[in-house]
């Protein structure tokens, strides 16, 4: 027995070995203005616009490590990552980014009504869906032949039909526990979430940024393509499932609108390396305030 | 053991140069076209230039290049490799519309676009191929590849890069406002050589304006039964924007190939090989039978 104590220290071992990758996993937190969860709702019964502050209203949030960030003016009107070089009319320069990730992306949500308008970590049922699209978007959710979707089995039902699924923890658009959304309210009001940005190619000096994409009146987002995606020809249907533009950290500038909120202020990684970077088990929080006009 | 031994490591001794075809000095793999301007469409076929490429150096890349100054508006870069393709039918059912009869892999070549300004084209026209490649130092120093290739072509989920594959068309449409009076470079680059004698005939043509203005040029092609189609910058009516491009490019006039592309256009080269024409050297070499030349397709004409 004492023969193997050896052997399995060096395995035990094995597991703490340390690659010394030029690549980082940057973990932290994001903070949204309470601004960006809140929608005008028309108040029926008193014809009046009325502020409705629900965590689901926020949009992707876009994250990204950049050289480094150009104050407002220098090519957008807004803080917006270094370019490089622009060489072909009608384009911009593409900023370069070192990696990046977002909180939420797009999801079908089943219909083609809700074709690039649920994001995932959102929701929590089908309900949930439906109840925001029509108490706070104004828009309740129709099937693809125009009739209301009243009800979460006929929901369900047509998204297992559709998907051939047979349980909701297949469907990325719903968030099974609600204590596994992204965003919670903070005690300044705001929303935050934590974000995962995983392999980064670390560089001393590095600045994450991003924004985040809120919808338009009509409740479209820039970032999201109607017409990309899997193709739906179920039937008479001819529609994609939409997804996001591609390089979408590398054009930002291209993605941002009126409306969307941006980090103005960066942070600075500073740290030698990439090994000094996890030693020092830093979780940057960066906070999105400025809006874009 | 140790003869096995031996002959083992003599096995090694097999660089495989073998397989690789020598340069033929009668026919370079790597020329240059020189400048050229772009016609009006009306006028783009009959000023397209017919070439043929043959092998390089193993360890080389071989292609043509051509200038031509920008325009100030768009211009369409067009080239037809030898010869055409389409795919062998899988289908249980339909196999004739779906192309039952082998196409003849061996006589296939393939050429790639790439466009940009000549100031940032890394290769020596005539002596060696090169790219669109630069290298974009960024604030803190470190050095990303930028792309100056202008003809980016799309494939089917929406993404650039793509090309289009062996004996079969390649278009660009470059636009050249912001650089009007400035040269451009176009590369056509080889991808393969026909394998049946490793020289590459294409077509090539520059003309104004976006390459869906094709259709406004009113060519047209006419099928060995006669049936004639218009040509615009889609498959299949494209490849026969040039036609002929086999026997124009080497001299010899080539009639089969020149009925073979006309069928292709129309949609109509499998009865083409079956029917009309098996002994058409461009048509598959497998032998013709009734699995894939159904007699069924005698019905149709």
């Amino acid at each position: 027995m004492t023969a193997f104590a050896p052997l399995a220290l060096l395995l035990a071992g094995g597991c703490t070995f340390n690659e010394h990758l030029p690549q980082v996993d940057i973990h932290g937190t994001v903070v949204i203005p309470r601004e960006a969860a809140t929608r005008q709702v028309l108040n029926a019964a008193t014809g009046q616009l009325e502020e409705v502050v629900d965590s689901r209203a926020i949009g992707p949030v876009f994250l990204g490590a950049y050289a480094s960030i150009d104050e407002p003016g220098l090519n957008y009107d807004f803080p917006h990552p270094e370019i490089g070089p622009i060489f072909k009319e009608g384009e911009t320069g593409n900023a370069y980014p070192y990696g990046g990730g977002t909180v939420g992306r797009f999801d079908y949500a089943c219909y083609q009504a809700l074709v690039c308008k649920v994001v995932t970590g959102r929701f929590t049922t089908y309900d949930d869906i439906l109840d925001y699209f029509e108490t706070v978007v104004q828009e309740p959710v129709v099937d693809d032949r125009g009739t209301a979707v009243d009800s979460e089995a006929a929901f369900q039902a047509y998204c297992f039909e559709l998907f051939n699924y047979t349980d909701d923890d297949e469907l990325g658009f719903l968030t099974q526990d609600e204590d596994d959304l992204d965003f919670v309210e903070n005690s300044a009001g705001d929303f935050e979430a934590e974000y995962d940005l995983w392999a980064v190619d670390y560089y001393q000096g590095m600045q994450i940024w991003g924004w985040l994409d809120t919808p338009d009146e009509a409740y479209n987002f820039s970032t999201c393509d109607v017409d990309r995606g899997e193709n739906n020809q179920e039937y008479s249907n001819d529609y994609r499932y939409g997804a996001n533009v591609p390089d979408v950290l590398n054009f930002p500038g291209e993605n941002i609108s009126e409306g969307d909120y941006i980090i103005s202020a960066p942070i600075t990684l500073d740290f030698e390396d990439a090994d000094a970077f996890r030693d020092a088990g830093e979780e940057p929080t960066v906070t999105i305030d400025y809006l874009a006009d | 053991m140790l003869l096995t031994s031996l002959l083992m490591l003599t096995a090694c001794d097999d660089g495989g140069l073998n397989f690789v075809p020598d340069p033929d000095p009668n026919n370079p793999g790597i020329v240059h076209l020189g400048e050229m301007t772009p016609s009006p469409v009306a006028d783009a076929r009959a000023n397209a230039y017919f070439g043929t490429l043959g092998s390089v150096e193993p360890g080389k890349t071989g292609g043509a290049t051509a200038t031509f100054l920008g325009t100030g508006d768009e211009v369409c870069v067009w080239v037809d490799p030898e010869s055409v393709f389409w795919n062998q039918s899988v289908a249980i059912q339909n196999r004739a519309g779906k192309y039952a009869y082998p196409d003849h892999f061996d006589d296939d070549g393939d050429l790639d676009i790439e466009v940009g300004l000549s100031a940032f084209y890394t290769g020596s026209p005539g002596i060696e191929m090169g790219d669109f490649q630069a290298v974009y130092e960024d604030s803190l120093g470190n050095e990303s590849y930028i792309e100056f290739n202008e003809c980016t072509i799309t494939d089917i989920y929406g993404q650039s890069g793509a090309h289009a594959g062996r004996g079969t068309i390649e278009f660009c449409t470059i636009d050249t406002s912001a650089h009007p009076g400035k040269e451009y470079t176009i590369v056509l680059n080889t991808w393969s050589l026909p394998s049946d004698d490793y020289s590459l005939a294409y077509g090539f043509a520059l003309f104004e304006g976006s390459c869906s203005d094709l259709q406004d040029g009113n060519y047209s092609a006419t099928s060995i039964y006669g049936t004639t189609v218009n040509v615009i910058a889609a498959s299949p009516t494209g490849e026969c924007f040039l036609m002929n491009e086999v026997g124009l490019a080497d001299g010899s006039d080539d009639e089969d190939f020149g009925w073979l592309e006309g069928s292709f256009c129309a949609e109509e080269q499998v009865h083409h090989c079956c029917v009309q024409y098996p002994e058409n050297k461009h048509c598959s070499d497998e032998p013709t039978t009734e699995d894939v030349c159904p007699e069924s397709y005698l019905g149709d004409f």
